[in-house]
């Protein structure tokens, strides 16, 4: 490729702001990296790890600030010119072409391959053989993206970085969807790699950041709150700084309770959107008055799973006992009235109707009910007091009830979703990511809530990728992978190394 | 084996407009654009083709190069206003079904208006003639069938496998196919999507424009109001009827064609069988063919009719 | 940001918006040689100058506004009804069929009979595409444009077989036409000398009747959540799909009674031609009027005004009627471009920077 072949010995970005529309993505942010070293970029989810790393690829344009490579100001107006400078990113969501082949995902990067009338896909297959020999990375040059596991994509996101000559190597949260086996794997191969490249790599997982980087910056909303080596800080510590304060959400430590069990799942198959069997033969049981805790790297079929249980995918065989009934492939408006409540992965398109009032948004599943409506017409009056009331018991920080919910901020949006299903006194509880991306006020309330419906006996199934989110809460954890419960654990014995051999897929007590 | 060769022969040409419109539709689609409004522009491909021979070429002896003339001139408007059409559904991004209605009436209002002021009342021009080919159209049954055409006829089926290199194996066609199904990964790999998209609208607009004027010098030989009836409709469901493949939109042509071809046979052997019941048997043929073909996710666009916006955070 | 800020934003777009639709005519326009601020006056004025002409507008704006308050219905929830045409054409086949097949009924029994035939004829025509939609994912946007072609072959089918005027028959003039129907149908003309009928009032109730259903019951709830966020609504219990061809049929029942009273007030005989592209401008009255009853009134109006002064344009100035089209279509892509300029929050912080830093220079310069 025809790209300066200069070693980046030093990068630093300086002053960086960033504006969205009513946030503050990047505030005033400078960090520098030199040759060999790997930088963790630590922070909360929102804390604008991946706005400032966009910054620096040339998808966006700073407000303010500048960057510097080995002390020349660079001026990045798309991704190209970042490339041209040897930068190279692999994102969260990986950057493929799912109806492309691995070739032909490289070869649309690489433009030294590109002539107007052909397109020379020998050349950059040579490339990527090279490549492989070089770092040790296997991937068939052949295979279509949709053919792949997420771990296969990664390296193929990896090997399309390096084909374009990236010498200096940007991982967004590269664990997130891997299993702790592949997570070790890729650790062992950036360390190999970090002889040759710099690398900032983003975080929020504190063992990797510990197992991993030389130095540390923690963001917190959009500013850089501390700078420091590695080795030096204790996790506890780095946790501290992340977070703003201790980490002190509220704990589940009441006694195991006597409920008796109420969903019972027997042999649930259930498809994925591809067509594959997402669920297998799955079984669980959950009590009333119990919190338990599903564990698991996500898509190993927790999204799934809801959805079959709230009648919003279809189920291929097997029963969901819900209260002495089965409700599988009932029709979801059966299921709720049945009793379910269910906080759903996506609260922003799937939780709320995003262009509807505040208001009319608490009465989602409720319009056909007395309550609200008399002979088909809504009773205003007690739309308006059932969300005033809701307001103020949940908290929610809006200026009156009349606005779009969609534009509530997403710890606001929650409570909404939370005080609807709560208020609707459901006698079972489903709640997927329920403290994702929020700030800690808004998963502190969020806890305490769901405790306090557990205290009054409604059973609770909570999915969460967050290990200690589910250690604090449940009674019992289960943790799921490749569509089956692999154990269920008591509280007593779960902990985050009992957990993450059962998530990666080893059942029993076998030595890892 | 006369009736056959006959609605072969005839229903080979029918297919021409329908193949050039879906296959620029095709593009449009493979970026990620549907553009509802193909209708539009092929009925002021149709007005504009014709109007050039008609004006200043009148039955001359030059007229071939006036029809070229006409044929150049529909393909440039066609691509103003495909890029037209990118401006609102892409920089603006407006939704792509109802601006494309949009689009549909402003062409063929903008067609009618124009057509009334200069040219009026039904008038004809002498067209593209056929061309059969020295040798091969003397062929029995082959000859008539696949060699006795008007040059475009040749040319559209040439351009089927050219539109299949085009989009596979060139550098363009492979940022053309990213745009469309995942633009965000398409625009972290230094690639500008609108542009992309842009591009796409121009070739298609171009394309429906060439389709226009084909059903006005080259079929019909005269323009009217109803000229398209339909067809730039019918082209954006073969797209999704042929998944998004040059070859098997091909197919779905001549599947239309030959059927209208058959309707035609039969009229001319008069059998009684109302003629209002066989001029809608292609509209019904087009909702049974969408009913019963299904989008096949992993292959298509999966990013059809989504606008692309960088700064949207997820 | 301030608020007068966001208004003052607001306002120019709009203005820009009405500049840009009235620019890309004016090209037209001038292609074809005409004076463009005089066409542009007679259509917009013209009209209004007699009674006569009022009533004429007035007349266009009956089919229109109960066309557009179908297609708001539909559109709301999620579905683009591109079909009105057709569903009109069935709707005058329904009420032609009952007014020729019961013409000794007295009116009042009659006219609601046929009414309700024109609105099952064209709620039909929308379950079709509806119900398509629904269960086989075939796209509202290409189902209901081919069975406009279709409502088209059968309604000329119709009037040339089945419901042909005996007269034509006998005299062989050929007019593919129904006979004129029992004044059983016929909705009065209460203004003397003009064709301005009581269909108008029929709409007027029509449009209220939306407004209570939409956004006073848990039906027309439903309906919006479903068209707002399908995922969302699904998420709540609301069965998508069934709102979904609900809404299409009221749509199509609503075309087909825009069919019924045209008939019935202004041509009494099913004719040819007699849709006009009702069907089309009914969208974009419904665009225009933005998808409401209060709105969709006064658009129809206007609309009806377009339509009438672009008659009128041939005449005193030479510009074709077709004219109209080019407008109408001109402003469906500028309403919906101008929607998400509005609704972009990122072009309006860029264009709040950029004010600022205006402002802070004047300010500076003034120091």
């Amino acid at each position: 490729m025809e790209l300066t072949q200069k070693k980046i010995t030093n990068l630093r970005m300086e002053h960086i702001t960033k504006r969205f529309p009513g946030v503050l993505a990047s505030d005033d942010i400078t960090l520098e990296i030199s040759e060999g070293q790997i930088l963790a970029l630590v922070g909360e989810n929102g804390a604008g790890k991946t706005t400032l790393m966009n910054i620096l690829m040339g998808l966006y344009q700073p407000d303010e600030g500048r960057i510097l490579i080995n002390g020349e100001e660079v001026h990045f107006r798309s991704p190209n010119d970042a490339f041209a400078a040897g930068l190279g990113m692999v994102h969260q969501q990986y950057m493929l072409v799912a109806n492309m082949t691995v070739l032909e995902n490289i070869a649309l990067g690489f433009k030294a391959a590109w002539s107007p009338y052909k397109l020379d896909l020998g050349m950059v297959r040579d490339r990527i053989t090279e490549i492989a020999k070089k770092y040790g990375l296997v991937v068939d040059p052949d295979a279509y993206i949709w053919q792949l596991s997420v771990g296969e994509q990664q390296r193929v996101e990896l090997v399309k970085t390096l084909c374009l000559g990236a010498r200096f190597l940007i991982l967004d949260e590269p664990t997130s969807a891997l299993t702790p086996q592949e997570t070790d794997e890729l650790i062992v191969l950036l360390k190999n790699m970090s002889s040759e490249l710099s690398i900032i790599f983003i975080s929020h997982k504190l063992q990797e950041v510990k197992d991993l980087s030389d130095k540390i910056t923690i963001l917190r909303h959009g500013a850089v709150v501390f700078e420091g080596n590695t080795h030096e800080h204790s996790p506890s510590d780095i946790a501290a700084l992340m977070t703003g304060h201790e980490v002190d959400l509220p704990l589940n430590e009441e006694p195991a309770p006597e409920g008796v069990p109420v969903l019972d799942i027997k042999n649930l198959n259930v498809k994925s959107d591809r067509g594959f069997l997402a669920l297998k033969d799955l079984n669980l049981t959950i009590s009333s008055g119990e919190i338990v805790g599903l564990a698991g790297v996500s898509g190993n079929g927790q999204r799934e799973l809801a959805e079959a249980i709230n009648g919003l995918r279809k189920v291929e065989s097997g029963e969901i006992q819900f209260y002495g009934e089965n409700i599988a492939n009932k029709s979801p408006h059966h299921i709720i009235e049945a009793g379910m409540g269910y906080i759903p992965e996506e609260r922003n398109t799937e939780g709320i109707v995003p262009s509807f009032s505040l208001k009319e948004n608490l009465i989602l599943k409720d319009t056909e009910h007395d309550e609200f409506s008399n002979h088909a017409f809504l009773k205003n009056k007690a739309i308006d007091k059932n969300a005033e009331d809701l307001r103020v018991k949940f908290d929610i920080r809006s200026p009156n009830i009349s606005i779009a919910a969609g534009s509530l901020s997403g710890g606001n949006i929650q409570k909404v979703i939370l005080a609807r299903e709560i208020s609707r006194r459901p006698k079972f509880l489903i709640a997927v990511y329920p403290i994702r991306g929020l700030d800690l006020g808004a998963a502190e309330f969020i806890h305490k809530q769901l405790l306090e419906i557990r205290r009054e006996g409604i059973g609770i199934l909570l999915i969460s990728e967050e290990l200690d989110e589910i250690l604090d809460l449940s009674d019992r954890v289960a943790v799921i992978f490749k569509g089956q419960i692999q154990k269920v654990l008591d509280r007593k014995d779960a902990n985050r190394r009992s957990l993450g051999i059962l998530m990666a897929g080893v059942k029993d007590d076998q030595t890892v | 084996m006369n009736f056959i060769v006959n609605i072969l022969s005839l229903g080979i040409p029918f297919s021409v407009a329908l193949l050039i419109a879906s296959l620029g539709e095709m593009f449009n689609q493979r970026a990620g654009v549907f553009n509802l409004g193909c209708e539009g522009i092929m009925a002021m491909g149709a007005f504009l083709g014709m109007l050039v021979p008609y004006s200043i070429g009148q039955g001359g002896p030059t007229s071939g190069m006036y029809n070229v003339l006409g044929l150049g001139l529909a393909m440039v408007v066609g691509a103003l206003l495909g890029i037209f059409f990118a401006f609102v559904v892409v920089t603006f991004r407006a939704p792509q079904g109802i601006a494309g209605i949009g689009l549909q009436m402003f062409g063929v209002g903008t067609a009618g208006t124009l057509f009334r002021h200069f040219i009026g009342g039904t008038q004809s021009v002498p067209g593209i003639g056929n061309f059969p080919i020295p040798g091969l159209s003397k062929i029995p049954f082959i000859g008539p069938i696949f060699f006795s055409h008007n040059v475009l006829v040749y040319l559209a089926f040439l351009f089927v496998p050219l539109a299949w290199y085009i989009l596979f194996k060139t550098p363009w066609g492979l940022r053309v196919r990213a745009v469309g199904t995942n633009p965000r990964a398409a625009d972290s790999i230094g690639i500008q999507v609108n542009k992309v998209r842009y591009q796409a609208l121009a070739v298609g607009g171009a394309l429906a424009g060439l389709a226009g004027a084909y059903l006005s010098l080259a079929q019909v030989k005269m323009f009217s109001d109803e000229i398209i009836a339909g067809r730039g409709f019918i082209a954006v469901a073969l797209v999704y009827f042929g998944h998004w493949h040059p070859v098997k939109i091909m197919g779905g042509a001549l599947l239309f064609s030959l059927a209208q071809a058959l309707q035609l046979a039969i009229q001319g052997q008069g059998i009684n069988f109302p003629y209002e019941f066989a001029v809608m048997l292609p509209y019904v043929l087009v909702i049974i063919v969408l009913a019963f073909s299904r989008e096949s996710q992993l292959l298509g666009p999966t990013s059809l009719g989504i606008p692309f916006n960088r700064e949207k955070r997820i | 940001m301030t608020k007068q800020f966001r208004v003052l934003y607001k306002v120019t777009i709009i203005i820009l918006a009405i500049l840009a639709a009235m620019l890309i005519g004016s090209i037209i326009l001038m292609t074809i040689g005409a004076d463009v601020f005089k066409t542009y006056r007679v259509i917009l004025f013209e009209p209004l100058k007699t009674t006569l002409q009022l009533t004429e507008v007035l007349i266009r704006a009956i089919p229109l506004t109960i066309i557009a308050l179908g297609i708001s219905v539909a559109y709301r929830s999620g579905i683009i009804n591109i079909g009105g045409e057709g569903q009109m054409a069935m709707g005058i086949l329904g009420t032609t069929a009952v007014a020729l097949a019961f013409p000794e009924l007295p009116k009042p029994i009659l006219l609601p009979m046929a009414i309700l035939a024109g609105a099952m004829a064209g709620g039909v025509w929308g379950f079709i595409p509806g119900i398509l939609r629904a269960k086989l994912q075939v796209s509202e946007l290409l189902s209901t444009v081919m069975l406009n072609y279709i409502a088209a072959q059968i309604y000329t089918f119709m009037l040339r077989g089945p419901f042909l005027d005996p007269a034509e028959l006998t005299m062989g003039s050929g007019t593919p036409q129904s006979m004129r129907l029992s004044t059983g149908i016929w909705l009065n003309r209460f203004l003397k000398g003009t064709r301005l009928h009581t269909g108008i009032f029929f709409a007027l109730f029509l449009a209220l009747l939306i407004y209570l259903l939409l956004w006073k019951t848990n039906y027309g709830y439903k309906m919006r959540a479903a068209g707002a966020s399908a995922r969302a609504a699904r998420y709540g219990g609301i069965s998508v799909t069934w709102y979904l061809v609900i809404a299409m049929v009221i749509s199509g029942a609503f075309a087909g009674m825009a069919g019924a009273i045209e008939i019935a007030g202004v041509h009494r005989r099913a004719i040819e031609g007699i849709t006009g592209g009702y069907g089309f401008s009914g969208i974009v009255v419904a665009l225009f009027g933005g998808l409401h009853p209060a709105g969709i009134i006064p658009a129809s109006f206007f609309f009806g005004l377009l339509i009438v002064g672009a008659d009128m344009t041939q005449r005193m100035v030479g510009v074709p009627a077709n004219m109209v089209n080019v407008l109408q279509g001109v402003i469906i892509l500028v309403i919906v471009a101008t929607k998400m300029i509005l609704a972009d929050p990122y072009l309006m912080e860029r264009v709040w920077r950029k004010y600022q830093g205006i402002g802070k220079k004047h300010v500076e310069v003034e120091a």
